[in-house]
C-alpha cells in the first residue's frame, strides 16, 4: 500500500466524522441557514479525488442516518447520500484540475485566471438572465415551469448572483488569492449540480420537505403555481449554490493553512500547493 | 447486546439465527421495495419491522429513530394540508411519511440488534476487501471523538470571546474560528494515523486469517439471494410502470 493510500485509508473516516460533528453540533452553536455537513467531503474529494470524495459523502449520510443512535442520528440524511456522493465527486474532479491551489495575486497570470474565471460566471449570468429571465413568456417556454414562479425565481436568482459576487470581491480584493475566487466557483457550480440531484429525492422521497426551514420557501413557491418538482428544485436552486460556495471557500482557506509538508503527502497533494 | 451481556435468544449466533449479512440483505430489501412501492408495501415493513423490534426488546430506539422523523411530519402536514393552495393534501403528506418511516426503520432496527463488529467481521470474512472494513469501522469509532473535539473548540473560542449567540453576521464571523482549529487540527493527525497503520503491518500482503465466523444454516443463502432478486425484480417493475407512465396499481395504494 503507499503512503498516499494510507493516508486516504485514514482520511475518510475522519472526514466523516467532520461532516457529522460540522452538520450537527457545529450547526446548532451558530444557527446559520447553512448545512456544513458537506465540508469533510469536499476536503477528501480535493485531496484524495474523485472516489475518494464519493465515498466519504455517500458513507457520511448513510452513517448518519441509519447506523448512528438517537439523538446523534438524522433519518433524513439517508436518501440524500446519492447527492452527497456528487458533491465528493465533483470536489475531486475540481481538485485535479487545481482549482483549490492558492495563487496569491502577485502575478498578472494568476490575476488573469481569477478574472476569465469571474468572466466566465458572468456570462453564465447573463445568458441565463437573457434567456430565463428576460420575460415571464420567455422563463416559462426555456425553463418549463409556471409563470406564476417567475417573481419568486427571479429574486432566489439575484440573491445567489450577489452572494457571489460579494464574496469574489472579497477574495480578489481582501484576501487577494485568485485561488478563492476559483474555489468560489467550483462551489456555485457544485450547488446548481446538487440542486438538481436533489430536487427529485427530495419531491419523490419527501414529498418537498425534509422538516427545515427551506420547507417554508417550497411552499411559497407550490403556492405560487409550481409543481413539487419544480418548487424543490427552485428552493434547491437558491439554498445549495449558497451552501456550496461557503464550503469550498472554507475548504480553500482551512487548505491554504495546513502546512504544505500535509498536504503534499496526499494523493493529489501536489496540484493544491502553491508554486514557487 | 442488552446491558446483561447475553443475546436474546433470537439474536444468539447459530444456525438457526439470522447472520449479520441475511439481515443486511433482509433490511435493505424492505427498504428498498418500500421506497420504490410505498403505500401498503411501505406499511408493511413499518408494522414488520415494529413487531420484531417489540420481539428482541429494542422498541426504544425504534420509537427514537421514529420520533426523529417528527419534524418532517409536522413539515410535511403543514406544508401539504394546512396551507392554503401548498400542497398535495393530507395523502400526499401521509405517502411521503410512510415511506420515510419504511426506509428508516428497518435499517434503524438492523443496527439495533447487530453489532457493527459483527456486520464487519462478517462482510470481511465474506471477500470484502479488509480496507473497506477499516475505513467504516473507524468513521463510526472516529463520530463521538469528534464531537467531543467539536465541543472543546466551541467552549476554547468562546473563552477568547467568540460571540455565538448574537446577530446572524456575529455568529458568521465565528465560522472560521470554529471550522478552522477542528478541520486543521483533525488533519494533521492523518500523519501519525497513517503511520500507526503501518507499523501495524496494515500494507502486509497476503490473505488474512479471519478469527470470528458465523455459523450459518443451508437456508441463509438461499434466503439472500431471493431477497435481492425479489429487491431487484420490484425496483425494476416499477421504474418500467412510471416509464410507461402507468400509475401503481390500486391495491398498493391505501390513500
Amino acid at each position: 500500500m503507499s503512503p498516499g493510500l494510507g493516508r486516504t485509508v485514514v482520511l475518510i473516516p475522519v472526514a466523516v466524522a467532520l461532516n457529522i460533528a460540522l452538520g450537527s453540533t457545529v450547526q446548532q452553536v451558530l444557527r446559520l441557514p447553512i448545512y456544513m455537513d458537506s465540508l469533510g467531503t469536499v476536503l477528501a474529494g480535493v485531496l484524495a479525488g474523485p472516489l475518494v470524495g464519493m465515498a466519504t459523502g455517500a458513507m457520511t449520510n448513510l452513517i448518519w442516518a441509519y447506523v448512528l443512535p438517537a439523538p446523534l442520528a438524522a433519518p433524513t440524511a439517508g436518501p440524500f447520500a446519492i447527492t452527497a456522493a456528487v458533491i465528493g465527486l465533483l470536489a475531486g474532479a475540481w481538485g485535479r484540475l487545481g482549482l483549490f491551489r492558492p495563487r496569491p495575486a502577485r502575478d498578472l497570470r494568476s490575476l488573469g485566471a481569477a478574472l476569465g474565471a469571474a468572466v466566465v460566471v458572468a456570462a453564465a449570468v447573463a445568458y441565463t438572465f437573457s434567456r430565463a429571465y428576460a420575460s415571464p413568456r420567455a422563463f416559462t417556454t426555456n425553463t418549463g415551469f409556471d409563470v406564476r414562479a417567475f417573481a419568486g425565481s427571479e429574486v432566489a436568482f439575484a440573491i445567489v448572483i450577489a452572494v457571489f459576487a460579494a464574496l469574489a470581491a472579497w477574495a480578489l480584493f481582501v484576501r487577494r488569492d485568485a485561488g478563492a475566487m476559483l474555489a468560489l466557483a467550483a462551489g456555485l457550480a457544485t450547488g446548481l449540480v446538487a440542486a438538481l440531484v436533489s430536487a427529485p429525492i427530495a419531491a419523490f422521497v419527501f414529498g418537498g420537505v425534509t422538516g427545515f426551514g427551506g420547507d417554508l420557501v417550497i411552499a411559497a413557491f407550490r403556492a405560487a403555481g409550481a409543481s413539487l418538482y419544480q418548487a424543490t428544485l427552485e428552493q434547491g436552486l437558491l439554498s445549495d449554490p449558497l451552501d456550496k460556495m461557503i464550503v469550498c471557500l472554507l475548504a480553500f482557506l482551512v487548505l491554504s493553512g495546513l502546512p504544505r509538508r500535509v498536504v503534499a503527502r496526499f494523493p493529489n497533494g501536489e496540484r493544491l500547493i502553491e508554486s514557487g | 447486546m442488552p446491558a446483561g451481556g447475553h443475546p436474546h435468544p433470537l439474536l444468539a449466533a447459530s444456525p438457526g439465527t439470522t447472520g449479520p449479512v441475511t439481515r443486511l440483505a433482509l433490511a435493505a430489501s424492505g427498504a428498498g421495495l418500500s421506497l420504490a412501492w410505498g403505500g401498503w408495501v411501505a406499511i408493511a415493513v413499518v408494522v414488520g419491522s415494529a413487531v420484531l423490534a417489540l420481539a428482541m426488546g429494542r422498541a426504544r430506539r425504534l420509537a427514537l429513530a421514529g420520533l426523529g422523523l417528527l419534524p418532517v411530519a409536522l413539515s410535511s402536514l403543514a406544508v401539504n394540508a394546512l396551507l392554503p393552495a401548498g400542497g398535495g393534501g393530507v395523502t400526499a403528506a401521509l405517502d411521503a411519511l410512510t415511506r420515510l418511516l419504511a426506509l428508516t426503520l428497518p435499517m434503524t432496527l438492523l443496527f439495533a440488534i447487530t453489532p457493527v463488529a459483527d456486520l464487519l467481521a462478517d462482510l470481511e470474512a465474506r471477500g470484502l476487501d479488509r480496507r473497506v472494513v477499516f475505513v467504516l469501522g473507524a468513521a463510526l469509532a472516529a463520530v463521538p471523538g469528534m464531537q467531543e473535539r467539536a465541543v472543546g473548540v466551541i467552549e476554547a473560542q468562546r473563552a477568547r470571546g467568540l460571540d455565538t449567540e448574537g446577530s446572524w453576521p456575529r455568529r458568521a464571523r465565528g465560522l472560521l474560528p470554529l471550522v478552522g482549529p477542528l478541520v486543521i487540527g483533525s488533519l494533521v493527525e492523518i500523519e501519525e494515523r497513517a503511520l500507526a497503520l503501518e507499523v501495524r503491518a496494515f500494507a502486509a500482503p497476503g490473505r488474512r486469517t479471519v478469527l470470528r465466523r458465523f455459523p450459518e444454516g443451508r437456508w441463509q443463502r438461499p434466503a439472500r439471494w431471493a431477497l435481492a432478486g425479489l429487491l431487484a425484480g420490484g425496483v425494476a417493475a416499477r421504474v418500467a410502470l412510471q416509464l410507461a407512465g402507468v400509475p401503481a396499481p390500486a391495491w398498493v395504494r391505501p390513500w
